[in-house]
Formats: structure tokens, C-alpha cells, sequence
């Protein structure tokens, strides 16, 4: 904070023109995640892998502790003590989606032809039905995403050797994908090639054939909903948590009307709540692609069960618990939770304490300051939200820190484009929480072929813009209205970040 | 405004140095003749172990298993020595996992083994990171590790060999992979993505990833910092526990040939070739020609450091040469992994207080 307070000093000092009003200041800031920030010239391929810089030498240590278990590789052999994973699962360790704590990438597709998912993909389904209103107001309240019966709300595309005898290590179902493309072209006739990942789901595991002939699954019902997740990267999280909440219902409260655009808070269950018998249970959501977890806690240790199937005191039961598929393999089970609270808090400490990096070299040169100005003229600053300070926190080293995440954390629609047509809490399928921008320009320096957007299919920053549509749509066409230097420049102060 | 930006740029940035032509030979030597080297020499012994495998497979003789481990051994030579550069497709193609998943699953394994399929490469590709690369094929061609790091040839089933044929041809396909995104394509559905050998040695403000040549030099040195932090915290550590009765020999990677501690010694050879920009026979400028320019004490100090740091590694077996999961149950073994571990985090610090900040 201080060197980018000196900075702007510095700036509007020897500025005569003025041309930096205190407004824009945030094109300036050079420390995005606050005092902690982790500061380089240069970006890295560990960018993200560094500890909050003003953390005690105790708390580093606990943080280097929590990321030995982030990068442990679980097995599904009870013999061992690293026992823990499965029996279906999306991968084997956190590492193994957060790739270097960042961004995950799409499997590579040879010639778009159909391609399975394999092991180490940092991509995963999430499932769940839609009925109709009446059993939905019934059965959940608050918009709580219901599961498929028989499978869960998250589809496990790996499964233990022994889970299915007649398809090794596949869990749930078999996931096939492949590319749509189509071309978005410019006023001045410049033409981007769009792609977007479809789904398919092979050999489910309940694959029955009926009376008349035909095959069907519980999960090929027109009742299911589906929508892809591709891993975010892990940066600045315990400072997003530390953002007060009031704040971020302030920014709901905005009257952003003239540019369509209507930020709204998604209420999510609260495990923690649940845990310590609140009555209500529910909090504001700040986590997963649809602000549909409250806390870093519930994320990262839904996702320990979820993802991994590593069951913890928060999510003690197996990921397919209740199902048939479940049944066979009940007996080689261990009974107790897979991994102890300790090392559960430790790993949420390590989730919430990865320093955001700082703008690099040259993120000062003319034309990134003024993409810096585009971006809010355009509308992008709309709701990503350059500027917090943050409240009090259990960990002092996040607390009252001057930071850009360039998040409001609110749902917006945006589009059809991008919808997943799957409700999640409050969340429709077109809605999405608004992507924190910090750190984004040193996705590709930490993996060559990270992908942006909810499924990755974004290869560029340019092409996520253009993605962008519903309450983002009037800033995309403005965006995509500038002239080609000006919209460069904008990438690139995006690219800064 | 340029001017102003340019005022500021200075005063924040005035302390880097501007890279000249000994910083451009250095990538230029590191990237080809070091990284790629590298590359080259696991495709290449990784293409050996497949013929080794297939040999032992016609010809079922002591003689041929001894062929194949140590063809097995070869192998992980370049690999373990690639571990302080594990950055571009090694990460963005998923090849790490691929061949190098620790622990395997040798209850999956078995249930594999014992299943009645009929066992080719294409049924033990979609199969988990577990049950493929190194650590499978050291598995079925060492044993199990805990009296002895060979087996009998008699002992082998067909399905063992299947599976070794299937996993070894698995391993020569995604390190030939790995070295055809570093020289020719990075990123197989990019056509329009060269090998990455020019996206690191080719930095400047058009390239995505790298801006400058100090970004590719800092990028060396963050990696000579992971792996002495994994080799001395994770490696290292993990099994050795707090004290004999918490020794988790489970832990050590690569028990059943007995290779651990050459492993770690060589992941450290990794940083030695980084810093040096020695590869085998090959001598050319490294990290260490660059530090020289300004204080060759500091150069040679942690040359001598990288080298100590090495030689306490080998010195954990002892006179016996005890591999690293017979060490940690043994007080001296203990005391040597102490030391290797302390050495090691000793000159994680002097690179990361006196190295980094030179490129930072």
C-alpha cells in the first residue's frame, strides 16, 4: 500500500496536466492484494505460490504446512497413510487443478474430435435436477442446487480400479469433450475465432436397458442440469473473505440501471454455521464460480470431499454416499473422516494466506494507464471493482489492507452466451460471479494453456471479453466499439494486473 | 505523459539491471543446451527403457531384468535433473503427473494384475496417474523394495510383463511429447504456438510470458528455489518424521529400486546446470557467469554450496551405501538426512536473500 500511495503522490505531483484525477487512482496501484502483496518485476511460474509477505515467521511456517497437504497426492489404498482418496473422485490432490495455485487448462482436443476425460484435468462437471417450482420451493428453500438421485450435484469422472468392474477407474459416468466454434468480428472487419467446450456423458454407471429396448440413465433425464467448472487460481482469497460484507451489499444497492447492469448476493449454506447450530445457516456467498460458498473453509474443504472424495469433519460423509455405486465398495471403507481437523485447518490457512502478486515491470507506461481509464469508461469497473479495504480478519496480516481484486462479488447475468441453464442457490444458470482480475496477467507465465471464463474456453482476455454478454453486454459492444489501439490497450492494462 | 511515466518507471525500477549480451548468451546456452538437453536425453533413454522392456519380455533372463532396471535407472536420470525448470509444458500438458505420480496405487495395481483383461497400452492409458510412469514400471521391475531392490525373473507373470510393455510405451510417448512442445509446437491445439525453447529464449515485450531477459533469469533462479525447498521439506522431510518412531519409510519416493537418494542428488544436479550451464560434458555460461560480473565471491560461494549440497545428500547411505528408506530408520542415516536437510535449506537461503534479489 504504501509504495502505491507514494506512486500516485508522485504522480500527481510532477502530473501539471492533471490528467490523473483521485478517481482513477486504482490505474496507479501497483500492490493489488495490500501490504502482504508478494512484489516482482517479473512474473514467474510461483507467482502465486507465495505466502502473504507480512505474515509472522510462525504463520509462514503454518502456511508451508498447509501447502505439503494442498500438494499430497491421496491414494485409495487403505493400507497406506496417505489413504483418503475416492472411491470417485475428479483428481488426486488440490495441486493437481490448481496448477501452481493458478489457473487450470482444457485437455488438449487432436482435430476437435471427441476426447475423454482423462486423469489430471483440472475440469469437472457440476449436476443437479431442476423440478418443478412447487417440489423445488419444497425441497430446498434457498435455491440449493438438488442432487441427481443416484449420482450427487458434482459429476466424478474417476472412480477406484475396483469401483465399477466393467470400467477401470472410471467413477460416476465418462466425460467426452469437444469445441464449438464460431468468429466474432470487429466494425473494422478484425475477426477473433471463438471457441466453447461442450459435454457429453458416456457409459454412465446406471446405464439400464427398459422394457421397449432402449438404454437410459438417471443422468440423460431432461431434468438435468450440468454446467463445467474449470479451477480458479487460489491468490487472494483470505482478503476477499475479509472484505466486509456490508460493503459488498452496498454495491448491490447501486443504481447501475443506465448500463443494465444489477449486482445481486447469492445466500449459500454455511457449513460452519451448520457445524456450531445456527439456526439459520445460511451466509453470503463470496466463493466457487457462482458465489455459491460462503468461506474459504467451506470451499476448499467441500472440495477436499467433493473433488477428491477426502472426507474431513465438515464433510464427513463419502461424496457418493446413498448410492448404488457406493454399495460395493462400502466394505473396504474406512469408517473415520480421511484426514484430521488439524491438517483440514491447515489447508484452509494455506488457501487463505497466498499473496496477490504485484503489477509488474512497465505497468506504469503510458498506454496501460490509459486502457486503465478505458476499462472504467467502458463499464468494465462496473463490477470489477477496483478498490476495497478490507475489514478485520482472524489473520491480522488480511485485515483493514487497501486492495484491487477487481471483484464486486455479486451475481450478474451475463448472457447466454455463458450460461450453464443450472441454478445454484440464488444463482440462474445465466448468472456468474463477477472474476477477480487480480493476478490475471500472469496466467499464461504460470500455465502456457490456462483458460479463462467458467470453463476455460478462453484463450485470451480479448476472447473473455467478447464472451461477456446480458448486464455486461452494453460494456462489451462499447469495448468492442473503440478503435483497435484503444481496445489493446485496455487488454494490455488488463494483462498488468 | 511518456516522460512523467518514464520519471516514475526510473525511480521504481532503476535498480534492475538492463540485460547485455552476456545475459542473452546465458538463456540462449541454458535453454538449448541445458533444458532441452535434458529433454532430449529422457525421450531418448525413456525410448531405451521400451526396448530394454520388450527385450526382457522375448528373452526372460536375470541378465535382461538387470538391462531393463537399469534402463529404468538412466531414465530417471534426466528426468529427477529436470526438476528445478519444471515450467512450460512439462505443467501446461499435464506430463508431470503422467509419469511421475507418487505414490502409485499397488492395491489398484494388483487388482489390474489379477483382473483377467487382456492388458495393452490403450487399456492402461485412461488409468489413473497411479498406475502409470516411473513409479509403476520401478514397481514391477525392482519389487517391492523391502529386502532387496530386485526380484527373480521367475516370479514374473505375463500380465507383469504386459503391463511393463503397455506403461513403458506409455512413458516413451508423453516424454517424446514433452520434448516436441519444447522444440517444435508448445501447445498442441495452437498450431500458431511455437516449441517452447523460443518462447523462453526469445524474451521481449511481444512475447506472452516472458518480457525481458531479467523475467527468464528470474524464472531460473524461483526454480533452483522450488526444488531445494522440495528435496530438503518434502523429499527428504516428509519420511524422515520428528524423531525414529515417526520414520514413514511410506513416504520415500522411488523405494523399490533403491534410487531415492540418487534422485535427490540429481534434482540438485539441476540446479547445478542451471546455475553453471554445464549439461554432462557440455560447459557453457550460466546464472553463475552473470553474478560473477558484480561479485564473483558470491558466484563461487554458491557453486561451492550446490556442490556441498550434493555431496551431503550421497553421504546419507553411509559406508553401506543404505538407500534412503533403510537411512531413516537408522540414528546415523538420521543424522546425515539432518544435515542434508539443514545444508539444503541453508542455501535455499543464501539463493533466495543474495541470489533472487540480483533479478528481482
Amino acid at each position: 500500500m504504501k509504495i502505491s500511495l507514494l506512486l500516485a503522490f508522485i504522480f500527481l505531483s510532477i502530473n501539471s496536466q492533471a490528467e490523473i484525477i483521485f478517481d482513477d487512482s486504482y490505474v496507479l496501484q501497483r500492490n493489488l492484494g495490500g501490504e502482504g502483496s508478494f512484489v516482482a518485476n517479473f512474473g514467474s511460474v510461483v507467482s502465486f505460490k507465495q505466502p502473504v509477505t507480512t505474515m509472522s515467521p510462525e504463520l509462514q511456517e503454518k502456511h508451508i504446512t498447509g501447502d505439503g497437504l494442498f500438494e499430497k497426492n491421496f491414494s485409495d489404498d487403505p493400507t497406506r497413510s496417505d489413504y483418503g482418496l475416492g472411491p470417485a473422485y475428479n483428481n488426486i490432490s488440490c495441486a493437481s487443478c490448481h496448477i501452481r495455485d493458478g489457473r487450470g487448462s482444457l485437455p488438449v482436443v487432436n482435430n476437435n474430435t471427441w476426447t475423454k476425460l482423462g486423469q489430471n484435468e483440472a475440469i469437472f462437471l457440476r449436476i443437479s435436477i431442476e423440478p418443478k417450482v412447487n417440489a423445488y420451493v419444497a425441497n430446498a428453500l434457498h435455491g440449493e442446487p438438488l442432487p441427481v438421485p443416484g449420482y450427487s450435484t458434482q459429476l466424478f469422472h474417476l472412480g477406484s480400479y475396483h469401483l465399477r468392474k466393467n470400467a477401470p477407474n472410471v467413477g460416476q459416468a465418462e466425460v467426452w469433450m469437444k469445441y464449438e466454434y464460431t468468429n466474432f468480428t470487429y466494425a473494422d472487419g478484425q475477426v477473433v475465432k471463438l471457441k466453447k467446450p461442450i459435454f457429453e456423458i458416456r457409459n454412465p454407471y446406471d446405464l439400464s436397458t427398459d422394457e421397449s429396448g432402449q438404454t437410459t440413465s438417471r443422468i440423460y433425464q431432461s431434468d438435468v442440469r450440468m454446467g463445467p467448472r474449470m479451477t480458479p487460481p487460489m491468490i487472494g482469497l483470505g482478503l476477499l473473505e475479509a472484505i466486509e460484507q456490508k460493503d459488498i451489499l452496498a454495491l448491490a444497492d447501486r443504481d447501475l440501471s443506465a448500463w443494465g447492469v444489477k449486482g445481486r448476493p447469492n445466500w449459500v449454506y454455511d457449513v460452519e454455521k451448520q457445524k456450531n447450530n445456527f439456526v439459520n445457516v445460511y451466509s453470503l456467498g463470496r466463493f466457487g464460480l457462482k458465489a455459491n460458498t460462503p468461506s474459504v473453509l467451506h470451499q476448499g474443504l467441500g472440495a477436499f470431499r467433493g473433488d477428491m472424495g477426502v472426507t474431513n469433519s465438515f464433510f464427513p460423509e463419502e461424496s457418493i454416499a446413498g448410492t448404488p455405486l457406493i454399495e460395493s465398495i462400502l466394505p473396504s471403507l474406512k469408517k473415520e473422516v480421511n484426514i484430521s481437523d488439524e491438517d483440514a485447518l491447515n489447508v484452509v490457512f494455506y488457501s487463505q494466506t497466498l499473496a496477490v502478486p504485484s503489477r509488474r515491470q512497465g505497468y506504469l507506461e503510458a498506454d496501460i494507464i490509459s486502457g486503465g481509464k478505458t476499462f472504467k469508461t467502458v463499464g468494465c469497473a462496473n463490477c470489477h471493482q477496483p478498490e476495497f479495504v478490507t475489514g478485520q480478519h482472524s489473520i491480522e496480516a488480511l485485515s483493514y489492507q487497501r486492495i484491487a481484486p477487481y471483484t464486486d462479488l455479486l451475481l450478474h447475468d451475463m448472457g447466454e452466451g455463458l450460461s450453464d441453464n443450472r441454478r445454484d442457490f440464488q444463482a440462474s444458470g445465466r448468472d456468474w460471479r463477477t472474476r477477480a482480475l487480480w493476478g490475471i496477467g500472469l496466467t499464461k507465465t504460470i500455465n502456457a494453456r490456462g483458460g479463462f471464463l467458467h470453463d476455460g474456453r478462453a484463450a485470451t482476455i480479448e476472447e473473455a471479453i467478447l464472451w461477456h454478454g446480458g448486464e455486461a453486454q452494453m460494456s462489451r459492444d462499447k469495448f468492442a466499439a473503440l478503435p483497435a489501439a484503444a481496445r489493446t490497450e485496455v487488454i494490455k492494462f488488463v494483462n498488468s494486473l | 505523459m511518456k516522460l512523467v511515466n518514464f520519471v516514475v518507471a526510473t525511480l521504481i525500477f532503476g535498480s534492475v539491471a538492463v540485460a547485455g549480451p552476456l545475459e542473452k548468451a546465458v538463456i540462449d546456452n541454458v535453454s538449448k543446451n541445458v533444458i532441452l538437453q535434458t529433454y532430449a536425453d529422457l525421450a531418448a533413454r525413456s525410448a531405451d527403457m521400451l526396448v530394454a522392456v520388450k527385450n526382457l519380455e522375448a528373452v526372460r533372463t536375470q541378465e535382461n531384468l538387470v538391462k531393463a532396471q537399469q534402463s529404468w535407472i538412466a531414465a530417471r536420470i534426466p528426468w529427477e535433473a529436470s526438476e528445478s525448470f519444471l515450467y512450460g509444458p512439462v505443467d501446461s500438458l499435464g506430463i508431470d503427473p503422467m509419469i511421475d505420480t507418487w505414490p502409485l496405487s499397488r492395491i489398484d495395481l494388483d487388482s489390474v494384475l489379477n483382473s483377467g483383461q487382456k492388458i495393452t497400452t490403450e487399456y492402461v492409458r485412461p488409468l489413473g496417474v497411479n498406475l502409470q510412469g516411473f513409479h509403476t514400471l520401478e514397481y514391477l521391475l525392482f519389487g517391492n523394495g523391502i529386502d532387496s531392490n530386485t526380484k527373480d525373473i521367475a516370479s514374473f507373470t505375463q500380465q507383469q510383463f504386459d503391463y511393463l510393455i503397455a506403461t513403458a510405451t506409455l512413458q516413451a510417448e508423453y516424454t517424446h511429447k514433452l520434448h516436441y512442445a519444447w522444440t517444435t509446437q508448445a501447445d498442441p491445439d495452437d498450431a500458431s504456438m511455437p516449441g517452447y525453447i523460443d518462447v523462453i529464449s526469445k524474451p521481449g515485450l511481444d512475447n506472452p510470458i516472458y518480457s525481458s531477459e531479467q523475467a527468464v533469469m528470474f524464472e531460473y533462479v524461483n526454480g533452483i528455489l522450488g526444488i531445494l525447498d522440495e528435496v530438503a521439506n518434502g523429499k527428504l522431510s516428509d519420511p524422515l518424521g520428528g524423531d525414529i518412531s515417526h520414520a514413514n519409510v511410506e513416504l520415500v519416493e522411488s523405494p523399490y529400486s533403491w534410487n531415492s537418494l540418487a534422485d535427490f542428488e540429481n534434482n540438485i544436479r539441476s540446479v547445478y546446470n542451471i546455475y553453471t550451464g554445464t549439461y554432462g560434458t557440455h560447459k557453457g555460461t550460466g546464472l553463475k557467469d552473470v553474478i560473477a560480473q558484480t561479485n564473483p565471491e558470491l558466484a563461487n560461494r554458491v557453486e561451492q554450496r550446490i556442490l556441498q549440497a550434493m555431496q551431503k545428500i550421497k553421504n546419507i547411505g553411509g559406508a553401506n551405501n543404505m538407500p534412503y528408506n533403510k537411512a531413516i530408520l537408522n540414528e546415523q542415516g538420521r543424522a546425515l538426512a539432518t544435515e542434508a536437510i539443514n545444508d539444503l535449506n541453508g542455501l535455499f537461503q543464501l539463493v533466495e536473500s543474495e541470489v533472487l534479489p540480483l533479478f528481482q
